[in-house]
């Protein structure tokens, strides 16, 4: 899953992205509130963490301007000001949640993976897809009743896949959502991690989830 | 106030009706008095030759008697007129003196009806003095009220502003036309108080953000490192990240704490006639040894006396945050020149640098708290207090602060301050 952190206080920042990284995300960075529109509206992130005094352009411009051009990406504001007017300006203007600083960090990854369920439309943080179980808010993967450990990537792909559920997607698109724009590595990798995750997945078991459609991409179903 | 203008109402009209009381009674005895004398008088000279009279001596006893002759010639005139009071009653007599007659003649008649119709009208008068009293009364503490009333309304609408509530304004149209100046002087001094409050409220809002953010820092910091073992390498870095927030957040501290006693020794100095080129040259004494660290010559030119009206305290601070501004944003090589003139009215205090100057975007918020021109990432420290206290302590001495700046050519501070001269001026027109 991959992030946009729009803040503009370097510590904060870094942090917020280690943090979101160690837990699997993709993290973009940046702290100039013009550098985050326009990456917000060139890539395809499942979560924006945006600090509302940014300098260049601030949150509540951000914000506007991507609602304008027609994204729905998932925006949590990030404030130091707790005055409910700001609280209902961000959520008028389009933003899907709000958090005061200082904030504990459970509670920012909490929000963090609440609206990226939210933006693939699901609100259960457990995915069921037939005797597959994807705890999105545990990080926990059972298959038959029996715990699978993934790596963060792994895990990150399996579960991009489970909240595209029955849809066929492009290695370009699990790229997008996978890494950050810094990550060097091609969309070969892709297939190398769809290989990791069969063989913890659907070695073991008759009924294959994870399918090839040649020339497309990859598709999660228990429809084959 | 509503007693004392009902009572002076009360009285006033108490006293008019007492007046006219004793007026009204004592004119309408003497005219009933008068009536009565003429009647006794006429009936006197109207007795005819048929009437018997009687003269009878003091004891009581008849000396003459018969048919009296009829009064002739020039009517009689009055020489006595009194009250006599005899068994039977109230008795009115008159002595009249016939022209020709050798002795007067002396008629009593029975006065009760009299004596009866002047007490019964001072009776009346009495009683609708006492009622016209008690009504005036009545009259006085309503109208005293009824003119009282739009300062009371205005007391309750001053009475029910706080602080949160300092929009609030007394409506001077509704009011009658002597209190409408003060309803202005109050809504001034409302609007005063507002526009200060205002200026406190965004002042802590911009300071509780300034703490907020690096406090949220540390302890994302903390949290994000606490989660899993690691090296002492990364947790050192961890540690240095949350010192470096920590001393931001004492430099932050330290700076409101500064303000705020800024603030409160505000009141304990006084504002004094000084010499201004005087404490510039000092000022720039004391910046030298921060100028020759960068390699910036500072040139003094200021001739002869400044005279101005300020706080020495401020001043000096003032002049000291602008000249260290200038220093610090200048390259080195640089030049930093202090200088000022005075003209009847007022000084003015320039401090001008030859550095990379500002951009026009950032001038109009310059004197704003917590603003910084540069990113955060880059200001290293500065907090965006320095202008702001530079531009509180000249508004509190009475002054104005204005900046110009061009982009590569250097940024220039003018600071007006009323000349000591002017204060006197203006002290002798008050």
């Amino acid at each position: 899953m991959r992030v946009l952190v729009a803040e503009d206080h370097g510590p904060l920042a870094r942090s917020i992205a280690n943090g979101l990284r160690e837990e699997g995300f993709a993290v973009d960075l940046t702290g100039d509130g013009q550098e985050a529109l326009h990456w917000a509206q060139s890539n395809p992130y499942d979560c924006v963490v945006l600090d509302i005094m940014l300098p260049g352009r601030d949150g509540w411009s951000v914000i506007q301007n991507l609602r304008r051009g027609g994204s729905s990406a998932p925006v949590l504001l990030l404030t130091a000001r707790d005055a409910i007017e700001d609280r209902v300006k961000g959520l008028n203007l389009g933003a899907d949640d709000y958090l005061v600083k200082p904030f504990a960090w459970e509670e920012l990854l909490a929000r963090v993976r609440a609206l990226v369920r939210r933006g693939h439309g699901q609100k259960s943080p457990v995915r069921q897809i037939a005797d597959l179980e994807i705890d999105t808010a545990a990080k926990v993967v059972r298959r038959g009743g029996k715990n699978i450990t993934l790596s963060a990537k792994e895990y990150a792909l399996l579960e991009y896949l489970a909240h595209r559920e029955g849809r066929v997607v492009s290695r370009q698109e699990i790229w997008d959502h996978l890494y950050d724009a810094a990550d060097e590595a091609t969309s070969n990798v892709v297939d190398v991690y769809i290989g990791y995750l069969r063989s913890k997945i659907d070695k073991d078991f008759d009924l294959k989830l994870i399918h090839t459609r040649r020339g497309l991409g990859y598709v999660l179903t228990a429809q084959p | 106030m509503t007693r004392r203008i009902a009572l002076s109402i009360l009285l006033t009209v108490w006293a008019a009706i007492l007046i006219a009381g004793v007026t009204s009674w004592l004119t309408a005895r003497k005219a009933l008095l008068d009536q009565f004398d003429q009647a006794i008088k006429d009936h006197a000279t109207s007795l005819n030759s048929l009437d018997r009279y009687a003269v009878k001596d003091v004891r009581g006893r008849t000396v003459d008697g018969g048919i009296a002759g009829r009064f002739a010639g020039p009517a009689p005139t009055i020489i006595e007129r009194t009250f006599v009071e005899l068994p039977e009653g109230t008795y009115r007599r008159l002595v009249l003196q016939v022209p020709g007659q050798a002795l007067p003649v002396s008629v009593s008649v029975p006065a009760d009806q009299y004596v009866h119709s002047l007490r019964w009208l001072g009776g009346a008068l009495a009683i609708s003095g006492v009622l016209a009293g008690a009504v005036a009364a009545i009259v006085a503490a309503w109208v005293a009220r009824l003119a009282l009333r739009p300062l009371s309304h205005t007391a309750e609408v001053v009475g029910a502003i706080d602080q949160s509530k300092l929009d609030r304004r007394i409506d001077a149209a509704a009011l009658p036309e002597e209190l409408r100046p003060m309803a202005g002087r109050l809504n001034e001094l409302l609007g005063r108080l507002q526009h200060a409050f205002e200026e406190r409220r965004r002042f802590l809002a911009d300071a509780s953000h300034e703490l907020r953010t690096p406090v949220a820092a540390m302890i994302t910091t903390m949290e994000v490192a606490l989660r899993r073992p690691r090296p002492a390498a990364e947790l050192t870095e961890t540690l240095e990240t949350c010192l470096s927030e920590a001393r931001h957040m004492r430099q932050l501290v330290q700076a409101l704490l500064r303000q705020i006693r800024a603030e409160a020794a505000s009141g304990d100095e006084e504002a004094q006639d000084l010499d201004a080129a005087q404490m510039l040259r000092e000022c720039a004494d004391l910046a030298d040894s921060l100028a020759l660290q960068k390699q910036i010559h500072i040139v003094r030119s200021v001739n002869g006396a400044i005279p101005v009206r300020a706080e020495p305290g401020r001043l000096r601070s003032v002049v000291l945050n602008l000249m260290s501004n200038a220093i610090e944003y200048n390259h080195p090589g640089g030049m930093v020149e202090v200088s000022a003139h005075a003209d009847e009215a007022s000084a003015e205090i320039v401090v001008r640098d030859d550095g990379p100057g500002i951009a026009p975007e950032h001038l109009p918020h310059l004197f704003e708290p917590f603003y910084r021109a540069t990113a955060k990432q880059e200001s290293d420290g500065h907090l965006g207090l320095g202008l702001f206290l530079v531009d509180s302590h000249v508004k509190a001495m009475g002054g104005e602060c204005r900046v110009e700046s061009r982009l590569g050519a250097g940024t220039t501070f003018r600071i007006r301050l009323p000349s000591s001269t002017q204060c006197l001026a203006t002290t002798e027109a008050l």
